[in-house]
């Protein structure tokens, strides 16, 4: 049914998207933690950098990627010249691009999440003799989790998904940063990739529902669990 | 336990607060309205919130020294604070909450068991609900239960009755002697209800417009002068504590001992008594000023079975109503009016007949064999003998 091309794109697709969920979880958590529960100097410049690729054209954020960590880029050169470190046009750019702009969807959920919960309950953790440590991962974090993992799974989606960053910063490179939208997209283009196309996109769209259906899920039970 | 707030001044937004006072008696009450600072009270003395100045103490440890820069953390003050919204965790069980301290515990302040909470405030049957599916007197056992297992060395209770009804207020009131009791610790309780109060203690401190303006004992209070407006209709109880002497079967009337030499009947109403009580059981009993009626003489073929001969002591009036203090071997207040007072030439050092109907004390709470006293020591032996918890 898939021919051995589609198979590798849906599977590179899945495994970016799986990885860089993974690594955009923990730094989800702690941004929304502190956004929602600390005040400090800078923090509408931290909210608004995170929130950039949610409103800035995914081309102009992967623009952004390439002249900072670029081979030529400000870090990147840095990177390249000391440890031989080359983040463009491969996996890990793919996984870079993937993360910064499912970031702030997931951000935005986990800050929210931590926002619903009563900060009461660490006045009653305190008085039972828990540090601030331990309220967090015995109170704050497991009554936010459902509106965490409602946040990985729309992150999952938007990398899923993910098109402009990672064609301006990973580049278009078949069986190396080819994923479903890339492969779409160049198939599109060429005569005769009618049902290629269109299979991967039934494809596509059957993953992406399926996430929403769980974030929406997620969602509900959230202001249930706080309750 | 001696409780000391000493020149205290703390500001919250616009309110100014001020406490200075001390108390060392186990059960102590915090009263005043609404709004008033009582929680605030609280708040410093757990360590939730810092005072501006002053020093507060706990015997003869130091808890808060603004001017000499020491101030030890809520979390290693070893205060148990049951909150007025309690504040269980939603996410975990009866029994989660209730062992929630269990790691930050040091083994040699054990003193309170899992064994006897649950059995103490009779939470077994709810171990395996959630806090949502409770009602408001249930979460108030469990938010008791839970301050209890951090083995605290004092528990504050904040409006402890505020959501729950009248007959689990009672119930209430009973689970927290029984506690105080059995484990000898001291307790603060804030309420806004002077009748709940006085039925747990007659030690209180009094919190008006965010200042301590009293402290001590209540009737000494209302008597000296200082609050004469704290006694007021339908918001004030006569409370003595009783011994058992026998059960009269043919009237069905039980005879309690007062202050060793003033014999009361009284009946079972509340069905807290029954004939199997040990001769010698200390029972807690309440009185309503407006239920005692006033005689110059001794009345025959009366219904009456309490009339007890006694001097005024004192004639109170205030505001709302006019209160007599009678003593009859102990003191009682009587509500009475100006009609009265006429009728009868009420005037202090006047001999005097209380009658009081056997039903008309109520039973309050009967230290039975499970609240037998016990120290602190013996507690935590028993505790350590028994290795781990057997309830799982």
């Amino acid at each position: 049914m898939f021919s051995s091309e589609e198979i590798s794109v849906i599977f590179l697709t899945l495994k970016v998207a799986l990885t860089s969920t993974l690594l955009t979880l923990p730094l989800a958590v702690w941004l929304g933690w502190i956004l929602a529960r600390k005040n400090f100097a800078g923090k509408f410049l931290v909210e608004g950098l995170v929130n950039i690729p949610l409103v800035a054209p995914p081309v102009v954020t992967g623009y952004l990627l390439l002249i900072i960590l670029g081979k030529n880029g400000i870090i990147g050169h840095w990177l390249y010249e000391t440890i031989g470190i080359k983040l463009a046009f491969n996996f890990a750019a793919l996984i870079i691009a993937s993360v910064v702009v499912s970031l702030p969807l997931a951000v935005r959920n986990t800050k929210s999440a931590f926002e619903l919960v009563d900060p009461n309950y660490e006045k009653a953790s305190s008085s039972l003799g828990a540090s601030k440590t331990s309220t967090f991962f015995r109170v704050y974090l497991p009554l936010a989790f459902p509106g965490i993992l409602s946040g990985a799974v729309l992150a999952f989606a938007r990398s899923l998904g993910e098109f402009g960053a990672t064609i301006s910063f990973a580049g278009n490179i078949l069986g190396k940063t080819q994923t479903i939208a890339l492969n779409v997209y160049s198939n599109m283009q060429i005569p005769g990739k009618e049902m290629q196309v269109t299979r991967l996109v039934i494809i596509s769209v059957i993953i992406s529902l399926l996430a929403i259906i769980a974030s929406e899920y997620l969602n509900k039970k959230k202001k249930y669990f706080v309750r | 336990m001696i409780i000391r707030f000493e020149s205290v001044e703390h500001k919250l937004e616009n309110n100014h607060f001020s406490y200075d006072f001390q108390t060392d008696s186990p059960i102590t009450g915090v009263f005043g309205p609404s709004g008033a600072g009582k929680t605030t009270l609280f708040n410093l003395l757990s360590g939730v919130d810092t005072p501006k100045k002053g020093k507060i103490k706990l015997d003869s440890e130091v808890l808060v020294d603004i001017e000499q820069d020491h101030i030890i953390q809520g979390k290693n003050r070893n205060i148990g604070y049951v909150f007025q919204e309690n504040y269980l965790f939603p996410h975990l069980s009866v029994k989660k909450n209730l062992l929630y301290s269990k790691p930050y515990i040091k083994s040699k302040t054990q003193y309170i068991s899992f064994e006897d909470i649950v059995s103490l405030l009779d939470i077994v049957p709810l171990l395996n609900k959630k806090p949502r599916q409770l009602s408001g007197g249930e979460r108030q056992r469990v938010a008791i239960g839970r301050a209890l297992l951090s083995q605290p060395r004092l528990l504050l209770l904040d409006e402890p009755f505020s959501n729950v009804d009248c007959s689990k207020r009672k119930q209430i009131i009973s689970y927290l002697l029984r506690i105080n009791n059995h484990f000898q610790i001291p307790m603060v309780i804030i309420s806004h209800h002077l009748e709940d109060i006085l039925k747990l203690t007659r030690k209180i401190v009094i919190i008006e417009n965010g200042k301590s303006t009293a402290s001590g004992d209540a009737f000494t209070i209302i008597k000296n002068g200082e609050k004469p407006e704290l006694v007021r209709p339908k918001k004030f109880q006569n409370t003595f504590e009783v011994t058992f002497k026998s059960f009269n079967q043919t009237e069905n009337i039980y005879n309690l001992i007062l202050n060793q030499i003033v014999e009361i009947k009284v009946s079972n109403h509340s069905r807290l008594l029954n004939k199997d009580i040990k001769q010698g059981t200390r029972i807690q009993l309440s009185l309503r000023p407006i239920d005692v009626a006033l005689s110059l003489e001794k009345q025959k073929g009366t219904t009456i079975q309490n009339q007890l001969k006694g001097v005024v002591k004192q004639i109170i009036h205030n505001y709302e109503a006019i209160f007599c203090v009678v003593n009859c071997g102990f003191e009682l207040f009587v509500e009475i009016s100006q009609g009265i007072i006429n009728n009868l030439y009420l005037h202090e050092g006047q001999e005097i007949y209380c009658q009081i109907k056997a039903n008309d004390f109520d039973v309050v709470h009967v230290y039975d064999e499970i609240g037998t006293r016990k120290n602190k020591t013996e507690l935590i032996q028993k505790y350590s003998e028994s290795t781990e918890l057997t309830i799982n």
